[in-house]
């Protein structure tokens, strides 16, 4: 748990340095007419003095006796997932909404859920028909047209 | 007399066809979430937020609320079938639920979860009914320094009562107050850290942050994570609890319900605090408390009434005060405002539809989720079957699709992604997402009363400790706070002993 909160109050206090840098950028003004800076400062300042608590604490905590359990996070599946739905947010416009569904949808079966090729094809037709006869054709939401013109 | 006349006219909204639909609608959802492990209310919510943008706001409202109380009544079949709770607060169903359904008493178990949640969430609506306009009148008289260290409170009570440290808690208040300011300054116009881009420029959308937060959070903690299944199997008979059954559920249900009902108005006490505050009062009380753990009947009664309960209370601050008292609240909270409803005592007279048509809803619903959950148990006990490999990555292109809607821009899309792997990212190094919500939403409001105070006394910080009110508010912050250290200390030093 230290080494987690080491590196989680480190980020916290770069990111409150920032904010209070920008902050400062944008005008304190004074206590009877505050500033657009006045807020994001104030709240910089507390976000970085708890992280610094945070930061000494860790780096005076004993290490736990006895053997630490290694945790197993699927991490890799994680990331991909991860990863994947920027891809879809980044290719979607360009795509065009079925196609980036079909991709997103497929490639997570396969590849997370390790399901064979026909299933993970069959379901993403499957989804991404459902998807098109909801959101395009009943709800007519206005969802990005591919360049094959669907 | 006037209470009677309000609530025929929320009736009168409510029984309308469309709102009566979306009742339903909210309470299937509600259930349907509630028994599928590993989605919690507020990921439901905000999974459908976006979906309702169409609908009017009494329509919107009321299915929303349906969600909410509706999985509470959905968690309990999951709770006493797998023996996972469906949602956190039915980890205590869990207890006595599943070992009442191993000796063969499932449906006994299920019937009085389902009449104890009617009876527990029916008295909380007359309570909320009566309560919510008195404090709204009250809250009226509320000044700028009032209403700053009401909200400060609130803010600091919902923190104390995360399972983190206080510390941690105090930092995702701050940076929700950090995110808030994203956007437009009040009054001046003046944009704040919004580098160019045309999607924050109206400032951070709350919606597309509380998806990721909650909804991609939630799923991506579950990714490539066996869900170890053990369901009940055989035939679930008897739902009707019998003559004995009530006898020893009648008080435990009655307590249940005040327990949840006043827990629920304070912010920050979830539906879990009150559930195990339930099961703790009656085992306590119990002859027999050996019997707890076991399959005792009360065991199930009193936190499955608490938790319904305590739903309904969740409503009191939110309606009357504009105040949410955790996650969930905020993201109701949030859905009034974006459909332009100005949250605040002086909601109940402006929009009485709202407000009337909403209580009235959730009479009807409380009555539609026993209708509808006792005689579909053996349809949520199929859905319980279906692979969690083939839910998630259908979850993950409906919060898509869900905050595409929002704007059309697939900005509020990667928003609501960044923010999914930065709230798995939060649970994992320890810190809790709901100060950060709460503080997300009330941010603005915050800044708003602050810097008004401020002004009214000519930038004199005195305002906050020379009105009366204020004073209070502030001194049962330092209270919390206080006590929250103390708790720390005294923790520590036990485990330590």
């Amino acid at each position: 748990m230290a080494k987690k909160d080491l590196f989680s109050s480190l980020f916290f206090i770069c990111l409150s340095v920032y904010v209070c840098w920008e902050s400062i950028g944008l005008k304190f003004g004074t206590f009877s007419k505050p500033g657009s800076g006045f807020i994001p400062l104030l709240a910089g300042l507390v976000l970085g003095f708890l992280g610094l608590i945070i930061f000494f604490r860790a780096l005076i905590a004993k290490p736990p006796r006895g053997t630490i359990s290694k945790e197993t996070s699927p991490w890799t599946y994680l990331v991909f997932t991860f990863c994947s739905m920027i891809g879809f947010v980044l290719f979607m416009d360009d795509l065009g909404f079925n196609l980036a569904t079909f991709l997103f949808i497929g490639i997570l079966l396969k590849i997370v859920e390790k399901k064979n090729w026909i299933i993970s094809v069959v379901s993403a037709i499957g989804v991404t028909l459902g998807a098109y006869i909801v959101f395009d054709l009943l709800l007519k939401s206005q969802l990005p047209g591919g360049p094959f013109g669907f | 007399m006037e209470v009677l006349h309000n609530l025929l006219y929320g009736f009168s909204v409510a029984f309308t066809p469309m709102n009566l639909l979306f009742c339903l609608l909210g309470c299937l959802i509600g259930t349907l979430v509630g028994v599928l492990p590993g989605i919690g209310p507020a990921a439901a919510i905000s999974l459908l937020l976006p979906m309702t943008f169409r609908l009017d706001i009494t329509g919107a409202i009321i299915m929303l609320a349906g969600i909410y109380y509706g999985t509470q009544y959905g968690g309990s079949t999951t709770a006493i079938l797998v023996n996972i709770p469906g949602e956190a607060s039915g980890v205590v169903t869990c207890f006595d639920g599943y070992q009442m359904a191993k000796q063969g008493r499932a449906g006994a178990a299920l019937g009085i979860a389902a009449f104890g949640s009617l009876i527990g969430g029916t008295l909380s609506v007359v309570g909320l009914m009566f309560l919510a306009p008195t404090l709204a009148e009250a809250a009226l008289k509320f000044g700028p320094p009032e209403y700053f260290t009401l909200l400060i409170m609130a803010l600091s009570l919902v923190t104390y009562l995360t399972r983190g440290p206080l510390i941690k808690g105090l930092m995702m208040a701050a940076l929700g107050i950090i995110l808030s300011t994203v956007g437009p300054t009040p009054f001046t116009g003046k944009l704040r850290f919004t580098y160019g881009l045309e999607v924050l420029s109206g400032g951070l959308g709350i919606v597309p942050v509380l998806m990721g937060l909650f909804g991609v959070a939630e799923v991506l903690s579950n990714v490539g994570q066996a869900q170890d299944r053990a369901l009940v199997t055989g035939k679930i008979r008897g739902l009707l609890p019998t003559l004995q059954d009530w006898r020893d559920s009648f008080f435990p249900i009655i307590r249940g319900s005040l327990i949840g009902f006043f827990a629920g108005i304070l912010p920050g006490f979830g539906l879990t605090t009150s559930a195990f505050i339930s099961y703790g009062v009656e085992k306590k009380i119990s002859k027999h408390p050996d019997r707890f753990g076991k399959g005792a009947i009360e065991g199930v009664a009193g936190p499955e009434t608490a938790n319904n309960a305590n739903a309904g209370g969740h409503f009191v601050p939110m309606l009357s005060l504009g105040i949410p008292s955790g996650a969930t609240m905020a993201l109701l909270l949030g859905a009034l405002m974006i459909h332009g409803v100005q949250p605040g005592p002086l909601l109940i007279t402006e929009q009485p539809s709202v407000f009337w048509g909403l209580i009235s809803s959730m009479y009807i619903g409380n009555i539609i989720l026993v209708m509808l959950n006792l005689p579909m148990i053996p349809l949520w006990v199929q859905v319980l079957r279906v692979p969690y490999s083939y839910l998630f990555p259908m979850i993950l292109l409906f919060c898509m699709i869900g905050a595409y809607c929002l704007n059309n821009m697939a900005g509020e899309v990667m928003i609501m992604v960044i923010f999914g792997g930065f709230g798995y990212l939060l649970r994992y190094f320890g810190y809790e997402a709901p100060p950060l919500i709460l503080a997300l939403v009330l941010g603005p409001m915050i800044e708003d009363r602050f810097k008004q105070s401020l002004t009214i006394s000519g930038g004199s910080f005195s305002i906050f400790f020379t009105r009366p009110l204020a004073l209070v508010f502030l001194v049962i912050t330092l209270l919390i706070l206080t006590l929250s250290l103390l708790r720390h200390t005294v923790f520590k030093k036990t485990r330590k002993d």
